[in-house]
């Protein structure tokens, strides 16, 4: 008695505290699916840190004629990215849909011990494996959103992306402190990711519940067409995914940026991973205190300043970065601008977005945005091969700083704020 | 109407949050224990098979080694003293037999140095002795390592140099060893060497070693590696080639996209350009190389001192010209089949007329010519295993392939007729 009277009257103080907004509360549906990401990535980055080495040094395969068929594997999976926000919404069952991709990939971990040395079949597992990437993230980001209250909804996503994060970057060390102890066991890190993303797959069917049944006001899934015109009601939705997608079209890739970096401070390419990893290590990091800035003083402020600080981190690189400490600072910049844009971006439109159609609209929006990457990407690349990496990096700061502005004219009507003071 | 669509949201938020709250508080003691014992089946998962294939590597390690390259080599061996070649076992026999070589086994690739030994090349080789670098690929502790080949009238022996490389090749006293350096991270270097396997020059290499080849004159060395990951799509392989001066390590070509090309008369670029694998003519300044671009593969030749490329021919991959230089044998990749299947053809320079050669196996190599009527090419054992042989074929079409030298591959034919820097002076 005497126990549940002392839980009870910590219970109190908890609550007291968050009344203060001292330390927000987050729901274990996101904590958990946190955890499922962190593993499920881990798993998948252990695979991409040594699948190139794995098929030209260990399979003695030939890459180069199989580099054509990607840009057909970016549209699937914007187009299964769609159709797992679309099926999640009909279905109602975020949950299983989402389990559904996370299964999937971590079949595909264990296919590649089958696969040998074929390279069709491993282009295909590569193939199944993004397909499914692509169907999970919807109903996930959907389950995070329909699990938080609406003023703390920055704050779960920056634990989500935080606990992400963290996954991507344990996994290449993961991966290369298994080969560095086993030179050559290829076969150990698949059967190892598998193990990892079977454990994150558990952590999704014991600890994630699925929260449908408590948001929605209509009795029915709705259909399409009325899917669709309910999607084109939601004011202030067709901005926002104009806004995200402005942005995306004006950033390079992390690649292209550590190229960049790699040139200028004479980094050797074989550490490359390192950037990845310290971009990782520094989203991981600020994911969390930047959801909170963002649900205390407003999410369109805080996405409008992460691209700022994007800004900074390509001045930086363009000026040269020839030190090892400007690159850090790169770096971390780059994980800033992470941290204040992705999961604050799915906030502000999941505060839009009815329950109803929240998987969709969310797929939608990080469809566009995704798209918007890509061609962004082939742009640096053929503006690089023209006029060189200082002249490339110069222009799309010039257009980064232009969409900035457009994008925060294009929010200026952003009614829900979601912050404190944004009714006032 | 707004207030009420906004106290109804209100109602529900709270409604939603009181819900989820008791949820969070209550405990589910039957889903820690199934979480924990599906935690302790994929940890036992993994440990098993970490047990049963790190077992399979240790069976590997005891396998011995190759013995070491021993000074005896200084000497041009004449080919009747039987005492050398008793000595020295022959293979495969040497896989098994042979002295532990301490000083392959313990060699860094790029640490200790090894006893000054020379092979020396300046010899007049006899016509009944050949010798072939090549990558030792049996599975001992000698793996991977270069290691110089003797055929003394059929009689072969096989000793390991202290390089460890992914691919190598050696012409004129100089040559180039691309290496695979494991620790934490994969660092890729390319090492120059002299004729005593001592390091010179090291290069770093921006990805994957693929192809090198040093020009019959030693003077020049041609990289080829697979870039990965910096392109708009990560998976997106291409590939990256230089050429470096092998007396200094400096760069003479540091891309081989800055050269500007010429097809028909006209000049001839695009973004998407590749190029790979180079051969040298004799006098070391004219290559051919690949030039791949929108799924077409031409053969260009160059001159360093030009610093030109000219189109000579389409649908030809990893060129290799023969001594003769009069014909270039190359990997055309064979329409239809999914999976992708080059077969070694040879093209006469003159007539630009392709022959097919009598291989039916996929090849994927670049061809190191051992005469002028023969090829040599490294097939491994099955897709994906770790051990290659390298096999011979007449370059006329004729006949068939034949094993030549067991569990090697990247040969490099020693050969007698080429000139020798004589800046080289090996220490005794």
């Amino acid at each position: 008695m005497y126990q549940v009277e002392a839980a009870a009257g910590l219970r109190r103080t908890l609550l007291a505290l968050r009344g203060r907004r001292f330390w927000p509360h987050v729901s274990r549906n996101v904590v958990a699916l946190g955890f499922t990401s962190l593993l499920t990535d881990v798993s998948s980055e252990m695979i991409a840190t040594v699948l190139p080495i794995y098929l030209v040094l260990y399979l003695g395969l030939t890459p180069l004629q199989y580099g054509l068929v990607d840009g057909l594997y970016h549209g699937m999976t914007a187009l299964l990215r769609l159709a797992g926000g679309f099926a999640s919404d009909r279905t109602r069952r975020d949950k299983e849909v989402a389990a559904f991709g996370y299964g999937t990939s971590a079949l595909c971990r264990i296919a590649m011990l089958g696969a040998g040395g074929s390279w069709p079949v491993i282009a295909a597992i590569v193939a199944v494996d993004r397909a499914a990437k692509g169907l999970r993230v919807a109903p996930r980001d959907a389950l995070i959103s329909l699990s938080s209250g609406r003023a703390g909804l920055a704050t779960s996503f920056g634990v989500h992306r935080s606990l992400d994060s963290a996954g991507a970057m344990l996994g290449p060390l993961v991966a290369l402190a298994i080969l560095s102890a086993a030179p050559n066991a290829y076969d150990l890190v698949f059967v190892a990711s598998f193990a990892v993303a079977i454990v994150g797959l558990g952590v999704l069917r014991l600890y994630v519940r699925s929260v449908r049944g408590l948001t929605l006001d209509r009795e029915r899934p709705l259909r399409p067409g009325q899917a669709l015109r309910s999607l084109l009601a939601t004011r202030g939705f067709a901005g926002l995914t104009l806004a995200g997608t402005l942005l995306a079209l004006t950033t390079v890739s992390d690649g292209f940026l550590y190229l960049v970096l790699q040139q200028g401070a004479g980094l050797n390419p074989g550490l490359f991973p390192l950037l990845y990893v310290g971009t990782a290590g520094s989203f991981l990091l600020l994911a969390l205190p930047a959801g909170m800035l963002a649900d205390r003083f407003g999410r369109r402020a805080t996405f409008l300043a992460g691209h700022g600080v994007l800004l900074l981190a390509y001045l930086n690189a363009a000026a040269g970065a020839e030190s090892l400490s400007d690159l850090a600072v790169c770096i971390l910049l780059l994980g800033g601008y992470y941290a204040l844009t992705e999961g604050v971006l799915m906030a502000l439109a999941s505060a839009l977005l009815p329950a109803d159609i929240r998987g969709t609209g969310l797929a939608l929006l990080t469809t566009a945005t995704s798209l918007g990457r890509l061609s962004a990407s082939i742009a640096f690349g053929a503006a690089w091969a023209g006029y060189g990496p200082t002249a490339a990096l110069t222009g799309f700061v010039v257009a980064l700083g232009g969409a900035t502005g457009a994008a925060a004219v294009a929010l200026r009507g952003y009614a829900d704020d979601g912050g404190r003071h944004a009714s006032a | 109407m707004a207030d009420d669509t906004q106290a109804r949201e209100q109602r529900r938020e709270q409604v939603r949050r009181a819900e989820l709250h008791a949820a969070d508080v209550a405990a589910e003691p039957s889903n820690t224990a199934r979480f924990l014992v599906l935690c302790l089946l994929c940890a036992l998962l993994t440990s098993a098979y970490a047990w049963f294939s790190l077992g399979r590597s240790a069976d590997r390690s005891n396998a011995g080694a190759l013995p070491p390259i021993a000074g005896a080599l200084d000497a041009a061996p004449a080919p009747t003293d039987a005492g050398a070649i008793a000595r020295l076992p022959a293979l495969p026999a040497a896989a098994g037999a042979g002295p532990p070589a301490e000083r392959a086994a313990e060699a860094a690739p790029a640490g200790s140095t090894p006893a000054p030994v020379a092979a020396d090349t300046n010899a007049p080789l006899d016509d009944a002795e050949r010798r072939f670098l090549v990558r030792h690929t049996g599975l001992d502790r000698s793996h991977g390592f270069l290691a110089v080949e003797t055929d003394v009238l059929g009689e072969r022996t096989r000793e390991a140099t202290p390089l460890m490389c992914h691919r190598a090749h050696f012409a004129a006293g100089h040559g180039s060893c691309l290496m695979v350096e494991r620790e934490f991270f994969t660092i890729y270097t390319a090492v120059l060497f002299d004729a005593a396997f001592r390091p010179r020059h090291s290069v770093p290499l921006n990805g994957i070693p693929s192809r090198t080849r040093v020009s019959p004159d030693g003077r020049h060395a041609a990289i080829t590696v697979f870039v990965s990951g910096h392109s708009y799509a990560d998976s997106l392989f291409s590939t990256e080639t230089s050429i470096v001066d092998t007396e200094t390590g400096a760069p003479v070509v540091a891309n081989m996209e800055e050269l500007p090309v010429v097809r028909d008369g006209q000049p001839f670029h695009s973004l998407d350009f590749n190029f790979w694998g180079v051969t040298f003519a004799a006098d070391g300044d004219r290559f051919f190389a690949t030039l791949g671009t929108g799924g077409v593969m031409y053969l260009v030749e160059g001159s360093l001192a030009d610093r030109t490329l000219r189109v000579v021919a389409e649908g030809i991959e990893c060129p290799a010209l023969s001594p003769d230089e009069t014909r270039i044998a190359f990997k055309k990749r064979m329409p239809g089949s999914a999976r992708a299947h080059w077969r070694p053809h040879v093209l006469d320079l003159e007539t630009l007329e392709e022959t097919a050669l009598a291989e039916t196996r996929s090849v994927d190599d670049q061809v190191e010519w051992l005469d002028d009527e023969n090829i040599l090419y490294a097939l491994p054992q099955e897709t994906g295993s770790p051990i290659a042989d390298v096999w011979v074929l007449p370059a006329d079409g004729s006949g068939g392939p034949d094993i030549f030298l067991e569990q090697a591959s990247s040969p490099a034919v020693l050969r007698s007729g080429a000139s020798v820097d004589t800046t080289i002076t090996t220490e005794g």
